[in-house]
Formats: structure tokens, sequence, C-alpha cells
């Protein structure tokens, strides 16, 4: 384990397909599924991180670098001269960018920010598709979720009406 | 006037004791008043005293402040300032400040308005409020009054939990317990959990259009473990909905709904179509919590709506006399009351006098269909729905008029509670009302606000509501307190409905001369007024607190059960009278019933 200096200790995380990344702990840490395993002293060599590819996994862990509390990496001192609003503006324009990705990755993201329970990320991820459906019809939400409509006709035809106002 | 007087004027003491827990603290950086934390001091001076012209300066802890020579203010010049809160109180009052040998508050029994001065306590540091006696009198009482500090009592207030009711199921914290429906539904491309946590985030009405996507997701979308933590976390928005009574102009005559709005009156739900609905009254309606109360028409019955359904139960007919109707639960038993006043008409050897009498019908199980005499209040009360103000399961009338040896500035109120079904012994006291406001008594009202009584008194002359909140802040001492005052123009005001989490109250106006309302949401730290949408025709406005996510299920929600153990529609004669006789059938009834409405 690289210990570059006091208080940086590195963190190798490792993807099934056989990736390894070492990232600083407090950015691991963003995700408290590691949190976890590393105050549990399971992190000892590197984690393996199931379920979650190499490519997915970078991105996860662009995200977390970009959203470690800054006062740990920089000092209490660098962070008070920038003011937090604007601080807070930069990220969500750096949010935006980064969840410009297609329909597959966005899921496999909120798969994985539910897995390593990352709350940002999952916030970030589900918000995103909660706003792509909301305003779309029924049929478009079922083909985008690969749900099926297993309703039959006239059992739809009640739950609408029970739910006609949603409608409106 | 300076508002800023009135920010910090004193509760009128109502019953002796005093809340040592209120003093104001000093917020770190909050630009109140909207000063910022880096005004020099003679800016602060220059922008509060206005036209007085004080100039004030901090220097090396010595307060200075140069007055005019027609100000005949006591000796200021060269106080020392104090840090008191360093010795006696843990609180944060670290900041707070007192001028040495100066009464900090106004006196109450001066007229005269105080002097309100703003400084920081050292350079560039947190805002203080200090007031000064305006006249030259000793101050007689050695000991400071607490100065409260009206942010803090309005967050209180904000969070106060009386004002929502209890979710039918148990508390939750947001997480799921869902593993009956686990098991069977797994379709689409997330597991279940992660899609439920996804639809978490998805409104009410979006919720309910998503039913439909597929059997699965209505199963998840209407398990009431699903709705509680859609309502934990949606608590915020979902709270302060209104929900108002509306008549609509129809070809076959006039009828009744019910909308309900956001705080910005945009119509969230409206509720319609239901025959029980279409034949209620113009008046006599009223809303409280989940269920809305309203009035037949052309048969005077009474009918119930569940809000969240639609669902409407028939009731006995409202008795002879009775103006309104206000419906109300008891805390301490779950039950839900109606309570109306009659006026009867006495005669007796050529005379002829009125008296109010009190009569009350419970809904659901245990009354029997019928409405009960309960006595008459001490005084004559108001008897409009608004003048009605239910908390904690007393009902709070304002005295009609000046009788019974009042004078005309007292504002008595009377209570009836609705447990024990009696009033209570003596009326007593609203806040005292000043020279100018409310002398009127068409300009008092009673309102429930986040479960705190609420008096309103209007001031015709400066065009200002004030709104005053009967508040324990400590053990046993309950006082009055001005918490808002608000600018009323181009609107009349009808009654407060809710204080939102930041302190902000939503008020329900009326345009004039019609009854068309308007929710506006009053932000006290500004100043400013802000107008929502405006509702046609409405009739009665109350704060909606129940889920509108809701799914009629009898066997979990009482309010259903309640409905059911009223009447609806054909089948109102069975259940009225056959429902004390076959107790036994009681759940056979109930599911017949239950059935037929759901």
């Amino acid at each position: 384990m690289a210990t570059r200096e006091a208080g940086k200790k590195m963190i190798m995380l490792k993807s099934p397909d056989g990736m390894e990344f070492e990232v600083e702990e407090a950015v691991a840490m963003e995700s408290q599924t590691i949190r976890k395993m590393i105050e549990d002293d399971c992190a000892d060599t590197a984690i393996l991180i199931p379920n979650i590819n190499s490519k997915i996994l970078s991105r996860v862990i662009e995200y977390c670098n970009k959203h470690v509390p800054t006062t740990g990496a920089t000092g209490a001192a660098a962070s008070d001269t920038v003011a937090p609003a604007a601080l807070a503006e930069d990220l969500k324009i750096w949010d935006a960018e980064f969840i410009k990705v297609n329909r597959a990755t966005r899921f496999d993201l909120i798969q994985a920010a539910s897995y390593l329970n990352i709350k940002g990320l999952l916030d970030l991820t589900s918000q995103t598709t909660i706003d792509t459906i909301s305003d779309n019809s029924l049929e478009e939400i079922r083909s985008f979720l690969s749900t099926k409509n297993d309703y039959l006709p006239e059992e739809e035809q009640t739950i609408r009406r029970e739910n006609q106002w949603a409608f409106q | 006037m300076d508002p800023l007087v009135d920010a910090v004027e004193r509760p009128v003491d109502m019953q002796a004791g005093r809340p040592d827990d209120l003093v104001p603290t000093a917020k770190d950086g909050d630009p109140l008043f909207g000063l910022g934390a880096e005004t020099s001091s003679v800016d602060v001076a220059a922008s509060i005293a206005g036209d007085l012209d004080v100039a004030i300066a901090v220097d090396d802890g010595v307060l200075s402040l140069d007055v005019p020579d027609s100000f005949t203010g006591p000796l200021v010049d060269g106080v020392q300032l104090q840090d008191v809160a360093a010795d006696d109180n843990e609180d944060d009052n670290d900041d707070l400040l007192y001028l040495d040998g100066v009464q900090l508050q106004e006196d109450v029994d001066n007229d005269d308005d105080p002097l309100v001065v703003v400084l920081p306590a050292v350079e560039g540091g947190p805002l203080d409020l200090v007031v000064i006696p305006a006249d030259g009198d000793e101050p007689e009482n050695t000991e400071a009054e607490p100065v409260y500090d009206y942010d803090k009592l309005r967050r209180i207030v904000a969070n106060s939990k009386h004002g929502v009711l209890p979710l039918d199921t148990a508390e939750h914290d947001g997480e799921l317990m869902l593993r009956d429906l686990a098991a069977t539904s797994n379709d689409g491309i997330f597991p279940l959990l992660l899609l439920c946590d996804i639809l978490l985030r998805v409104p009410a009405k979006t919720i309910c259009r998503f039913r439909c996507v597929s059997t699965s997701w209505r199963s998840l979308l209407r398990h009431p473990d699903f709705l509680a933590a859609h309502r934990a976390r949606h608590r915020r928005p979902l709270a302060p909905l209104i929900a108002a009574t509306v008549r609509l102009d129809r070809s076959d005559g006039m009828a009744m709904g019910v909308n309900l709005l956001d705080t910005s009156g945009n119509v969230v739900k409206k509720i319609r179509s239901h025959a029980a609905v279409d034949k209620s009254s113009l008046h006599g309606t009223c809303a409280h919590g989940e269920l809305a109360c309203l009035i037949g028409r052309t048969d005077r019955r009474l009918r119930v709506l569940d809000v969240a359904t639609g669902a409407a139960a028939t009731f006995p007919t409202r008795p002879r006399g009775a103006l309104t109707c206000t419906l109300a639960r008891v805390p301490s038993t779950g039950e839900y009351k109606v309570l109306t006043i009659v006026l009867k008409r006495h005669k007796r050897r050529g005379d002829v006098w009125y008296h109010q009498v009190a009569m009350v019908l419970t809904l659901g199980s245990h009354g029997g269909g019928k409405w009960r005499g309960r006595g008459s209040p001490q005084v004559m009360v108001r008897r409009r729905h608004s003048d009605v103000a239910v908390v904690r399961g007393v009902a709070y009338f304002s005295m009609e008029s000046c009788l019974h040896g009042h004078q005309p500035e007292e504002h008595v109120i009377a209570g009836f509670d609705l447990e024990t079904e009696q009033w209570q012994p003596d009326p007593w006291y609203g806040p005292a009302v000043r020279d100018a406001d409310a002398v009127d008594h068409a300009d008092r009202s009673l309102a429930e606000v986040n479960g705190f009584l609420v008096a309103a008194h209007r001031d015709r002359d400066a065009c200002t509501i004030k709104l005053w909140f009967w508040m324990n802040v400590e053990m046993e001492t309950r006082k009055w307190f001005p918490l808002y005052k608000i600018p009323m123009t181009g609107l009349s005001f009808e009654k407060p409905l809710r204080v939102l989490d930041d302190g902000m109250i939503v008020v329900w106006s009326s345009v004039h001369g019609s009854r068309d309302g308007v929710p506006q949401i009053y932000d006290p730290s500004t100043e400013t007024l802000t107008q929502g949408a405006v509702t046609a025709n409405c009739y009665a406005v109350g704060a909606y607190t129940g889920c509108v996510l809701r799914v009629g299920d009898p066997r979990r929600h009482k309010t259903l059960e309640l409905l059911a153990a009223g009447s609806s529609g054909g089948l109102s004669r069975t259940i009225e009278y056959g429902y004390g006789r076959c107790r036994r059938k009681k759940a056979a009834i109930i599911q017949s019933i239950a059935a037929t409405v759901f």
C-alpha cells in the first residue's frame, strides 16, 4: 500500500474484469459500503467490487473524486476562500455533464451507486431517470424500463379510473 | 411605525411566569433584517434610526450614541457594553448584549414607541437587537424582561407535529418492508428495492399514473409501506396542501366539489363526480385534516368526504337552525365528531329570547346516528365556520358581541371540549385589542395553524393583520405571541392556514366582494407577500394534512372505516338505524359496504 503522506492512505479497488484502481481512502469512503469494509478492517489488501465492470467503476471513482469534501484534500484554509455557493454551483454543472450518458450506462450507474451506497450518485442518477420518464406516456415508460404490461384490458380500465386525477 | 419596533413587541403576559429559554440568540452571520454582517455600526444607525439621526459608534467595547437635543431618551452616551451570556446562560447567547443600566424592553404600559437599534456585537460580527424605552422614565423594574426571538418561535410553530395527523402506519424513516412483494415481482431491469428507491422520489400525482404501468408496479405503489415512506420523504412539499370547497355552476344547478391546492393555488386534485358531492349545499362546509364535511342543499343531510379517495358517507340531517358544522377529531379516542351551534327560541309570558345550544354527532360506531344537545355557552358565540378553531379536541369560538359586561377591547373566547362534550367552565381572553385594531368584532377571528390556536386581529387603518399565537413556550405558561404582522393590500384576509418550515406563513384571502379565494405566502424576514392563483367560488378552506396517495383499503385506514360505518348511497337507511342494533354483524356490514363503496 503506497502511503504518500500522512493522512492520505491509498486503497486498491478491483473490478471483476481484472482492472485495478488505486484511490485515496477519503475518496473510496464516499461509498458507505467501502467505508464499512475499511472500518471493519477488511480492506488490508485490494477490495474486490463484484458485479461492477471497470468502465462503470472508473466513472464512479471519477464521481467520488469530484465529490470528496474539499477540506480533507486541500485544508480548511483553502476551502474558506471559495464561497460554498459557487462551489455547489460548479458541482451542479459538473454533475449535469457527468450524467450525459446513454441509458444502459445510466442504469449501470444506478445499480453501482445502490450497491456501493453512494447517496449523492444515487440521487443524481435516479432523479435524472425520473425526470426523463415523468412526462412520458405509460407505453414509453414500459419500454424504457423494459417492463411488460400485464394488465388485462378491463383491469387497466379500472385502475385508470381509480387514478383518474393523475391523468388530467 | 418602524416595522422593527413591532418585531420585538412584547407579548401580552396572560399569566404569571416568564420563559427564560427564549431570550434572543444572535445568529451567526444571519443577515438580520437584510443587513449584512459586514455592515459598519454607523451604517446601521443611519438605516435603522432613520430620520432620528442617531449616530452610533462601538469602540473598544464602549457604545456611544450621539442623539439630537430633541430626543428625550435616557442617557446613553458612553455606556458600557456587557456580555451577560458567559456567566449564567449555557445557550449560545454569547453575542447577546445589554446596555448597562438601561432597561432593554419596551414598557408595556408606555404607549410611546421604543427606539430600536441594531448593532454588530463586534466589528463584522453578528447583529443584535437592543430596545431602549423611548421616554425618559426611570425603569421601575430593574430585572429585564426577556426579549422574545420571534424567528425562533416561528420555527417552533413550523416544526410542531400537532398539526399533522399521525400516519396510519407506524413511523417510517424511509426504509421499506416489502418482503411479501419482493418474492413476487422482479420484472423490468431493476430489482424491486432499487426501483422502489427510485420511485420514492416521484411526486404523488405521477405515482398515481405509474400505478397503471403494470400489476407489480401497482402492488408496489399502493403498498402501505411504500406510501408511508413516500409520505415521510415528501412531507415538506406535500404537507401544506389546501382543501378548498368550491361551488360549481352546472347545467343542472349548483353543486359543490373539493379542490386540493398547493400553496401557490394550483390545483393538485379535484374531487368531483361523486353523487354525494353533487347534492351538497353552498353553505356549511369545512375541511379538516383528511376529511371534508358538506351539508346537503336539498335534504340538509350531512356528508363527509374523504378527500384522498373521493369516497363519501351520508349522516343524519343537520339540526334545524344550524348554520355550519365543524368536523373534528378527538385526539384521545381518534373519533370524529361533528359540532354545530343552533339557535333556540324561547317564549314565555310574551317575552321572547334566544339561546345557543351545542349539538354533537359522533361519526362511526358509537354515536348511533343521533345529534345530542350539549348545553349552552356562557356567552353568545359567533357561528360562521371561519370563527371556529379546533385545537387538540377543543373547539374555540369568539364571543358574538359586547354583552355580559365584557369590554369591547376584550376578545372573549369560549371553548367546547369535544371529548367530554362540555363547554369549558369560564370564557377566557384573547390578545388585548389595541386602540385602532380590531375594535369591531368582525375584525377578530380564530383559526388553527400547525396545531396552535391563532387569533387574527385586523387593523383597518393600517391595513394589516396581526396573528397572535397561543403558545406555551414553557411549562404551564401560555401567552399570546404576535408572530406575524401581515400587510393586506388589494385582497381581504380570510384566515391563516399553515406555517411552513422556513417560518413563512400561508394565509387565505379573498377578492373583495366575491367568493374567489387566493392563497398568499408571507415571508416575515423580507416582509413580502406572494400571491398565488385564484380559485373561484370558494366556500371553505383548510390545511389538508392527509396523504393524497392513499387508496381505499378499509382494513388499514381508520377514516375509511369511519366512512363505511356511516352510510353511503342507497344503503343509508340500513346502516344508520341498523348499526346500533346489530352489533354482532358489525364486521359483515362494514365489509359489505366497503365492497359497495370502494
